[in-house]
């Protein structure tokens, strides 16, 4: 029961909480009233969203007292130093790779390749050196997964 | 037993041993990586399966499930990184005695006690299974009610960590399941007029999501860990019948601690190991040594979390409840095969309910003898360079989830999930609630409502019908329970001068 997270974060985490039961709640009024059962479709996304925002409101209120002793004891010494940038920017070639295909701008195999060079290489640390590997390495993954899902699973890949 | 005796002529076939092979073998690979588990495998394998047999699906998932918690101990061992959570308390005894120099031994004990865990809880699994299933066909829908509300509270006050963010995180899996057709009257229901959600959520996309793509994110942000060089050799790997004999109480006592933890719903592996070690430290004469390299430390976790695998499939395969995370996800891939998990698997599908059976304890002589054989290499793969393990698994999350359904929808709701899982693991928000409570949602409403419709709406049978009115009373008390320790643990600390 111990609770070792930011309690910003905790309390944060309840409002998303709060706002998604709310989101709920006011799509499943527009459901109709149950007739030939007892239930009906809306009472248990009725239930589960007051019940979310209970535990969400319980969530908040056992953070806030701890909102200004918490400064002391979240310093954390780690030996390697993470790289939140690195994930941020591996996440926004992702999603432009997905948009890439899902728009139909270039096929799988192409936007694999870049894809996966793009990626090999920032974690990798930039390092030209090690391009051509992450170059050669993208080419026979890509070409390799498309023959295997169109040709074996017949899978049409974009 | 016939069907037993079948479904062994039927998996000991080229196909399904090589199956069960290649599942066992990636299982002890990836699980011996830290940072990728048993679970991230079978899920990222789960779309595949749908090419193949459904007796051969489940048996290769299964032989991925006993690799992925068995090759956790090569890097708990020799590195105090554990592969997987479940080798936690691995790392306690193993890591110092392989610091000592005596490496092959450590690792020596931790396969034989992930061997005769998972030999033990077989035994557990092939006796209980029949007859509990059998006992499962008299329940009804307030007894099917119930049990999941027991599954989901006893997963939510038993999670390491707050008690209120696990009742969340399953709170939250059931709400993501509710878009979609509604399962007693077949209408639409908050679908928001988005198309694509008409056909609900599917299960690939959000734990592929949940567990693989957050997980990969993780992993980037500490790109920089690299593990530190050491070398295994396999001299004195193998124990002897004397050391057998020396610790065959530790082994036994393990296998029953593991295989009830397992039993129990939603608790995992890890839970297991602490558990039986705690107890072992308790029992043990020389209590000081434990953390020092002691080998009945290794063998407690090591057994304990091995036979909590066959302990948590006893409640997958006969009443449709999962006994953990990878439970969860193998319910998942039973449904994707238009299986319908629960008692009537072992008369609908005997192959299937059976085939599980014989394939956790097939696979756990494959374990044995790959992790004996080729440790040495298997630990070499500890040091694949991150960046192209990362960028290769990111591709298949991708082309996985397209090719379930054929639309990128499915892809961009998996990245959604990604943030979703990364999000709460730094949040501390379980995700084992989450995925148990996505995949138990359906069921739990639809034995509601058709019990509600049979007794025109009155609950009362909750509590006149004995198993279901014992579930409801266990599940009240799962919740009352770590209230009242906390209650009590800050009286003592007030009272404490």
């Amino acid at each position: 029961m111990q609770n070792q997270v930011d309690p910003k974060a905790d309390i944060l985490l309840a409002i998303g909480m709060i706002i998604f039961s709310a989101v709920i709640y006011i799509g499943s009024l527009e459901l109709p009233p149950p007739r030939y059962e007892p239930m009906g479709s809306a009472a248990i996304p009725k239930g589960l969203a007051v019940i979310m925002t209970f535990l969400s409101i319980l969530l908040v209120i056992r953070a806030l007292p701890h909102l200004k002793s918490y400064e002391a004891t979240k310093t954390k010494i780690t030996d390697i130093t993470p790289r939140p940038r690195l994930a941020v920017a591996i996440f926004a070639i992702t999603v432009v790779f997905i948009a890439v295909l899902d728009f139909g701008l270039l096929g799988f195999m192409p936007a694999g390749v870049l894809f996966m060079t793009a990626i090999g290489y920032l974690m990798t640390h930039r390092d030209l050196k090690r391009l051509p590997y992450v170059i050669a390495f993208s080419v026979i993954m890509v070409v390799g997964n498309f023959y295997i899902f169109t040709k074996i699973f017949y899978i049409d890949l974009p | 037993m016939e069907h037993l005796i079948t479904s062994f002529v039927t998996l000991l076939q080229p196909l399904p041993l090589f199956l069960l092979f290649i599942g066992v073998a990636s299982g002890i690979i990836i699980g011996s990586i830290p940072g990728l588990t048993a679970t991230m495998l079978i899920t990222l394998t789960l779309p595949l399966t749908f090419f193949m047999d459904s007796v051969n699906a489940i048996t290769m998932l299964i032989g991925m499930y006993v690799g992925g918690i068995s090759g956790g101990l090569i890097a708990a061992t020799l590195l105090r990184m554990p592969g997987t959570p479940a080798s936690i308390m691995t790392t306690f005894d193993g890591y110092p005695l392989s610091q000592k120099g005596h490496s092959a031994r450590a690792l020596g004990l931790g396969i034989t006690a992930s061997f005769i865990g998972g030999l033990i809880s077989w035994g557990f699994l092939a006796v209980l299974s029949p007859p509990l299933a059998a006992l499962a066909l008299t329940f009804g829908p307030f007894e099917y009610f119930t049990l999941v509300l027991m599954a989901l509270v006893m997963l939510a006050s038993l999670s390491q960590g707050s008690m209120i963010k696990a009742l969340m995180a399953a709170a939250l899996g059931m709400m993501v399941h509710l878009p979609g057709v509604d399962p007693s009257l077949g209408q639409m229901r908050l679908t928001f007029d988005i198309e694509n959600l008409e056909g609900g959520l599917s299960l690939l996309p959000v734990l592929i999501g949940a567990f693989a793509v957050s997980q990969i994110f993780k992993d980037i942000i500490v790109i920089d860990r690299e593990p530190p060089k050491v070398t295994v050799t396999r001299q004195g790997m193998m124990l002897s019948f004397a050391d057998l004999k020396k610790y065959a109480a530790n082994f036994f006592r393990s296998s029953c601690i593991g295989t009830w933890v397992g039993l129990l719903p939603g608790i995992g592996a890890n839970i297991a190991a602490m558990l039986s070690y705690t107890t072992a430290k308790n029992v043990s004469k020389e209590p000081e040594k434990f953390g020092t390299g002691h080998e009945p430390g290794i063998i407690a976790a090591e057994t304990a979390n091995n036979a909590s695998v066959g302990g948590a499939l006893i409640p997958l395969i006969t009443m449709g409840i999962p006994g953990s995370v990878v439970d969860a996800i193998l319910i998942g891939a039973l449904i994707i095969h238009n299986l319908e998990p629960g008692p009537l698997l072992f008369t609908t599908n005997p192959e299937i309910a059976y085939g599980v059976i014989t394939a956790y304890l097939i696979g756990n002589i494959i374990m044995f003898g790959i992790m004996m054989f080729s440790v040495v290499h298997i630990a070499r793969m500890l040091y694949i360079p991150r960046a192209y393990l990362l960028a290769t698994i990111l591709m298949f999350c991708i082309i996985g989830v397209f090719a379930v359904g054929n639309r990128f929808f499915d892809v961009w709701i998996m990245l959604l999930f990604g943030i979703i899982g990364f999000i709460m693991e730094r949040t501390k928000m379980p995700l084992g609630p989450f995925v148990i409570g996505f995949v138990l949602s359906p069921i739990a409403e639809m034995q509601l409502r058709s019990g509600l419709m049979s007794t025109d709406g009155s609950l009362w049978p909750m509590f006149t019908r004995p198993f279901a009115a014992t579930f409801f009373v266990i599940s009240i008390l799962s919740l009352l329970w770590p209230v009242f320790i906390e209650w009590r643990n800050r009286n003592r600390r007030q009272t404490s001068p």
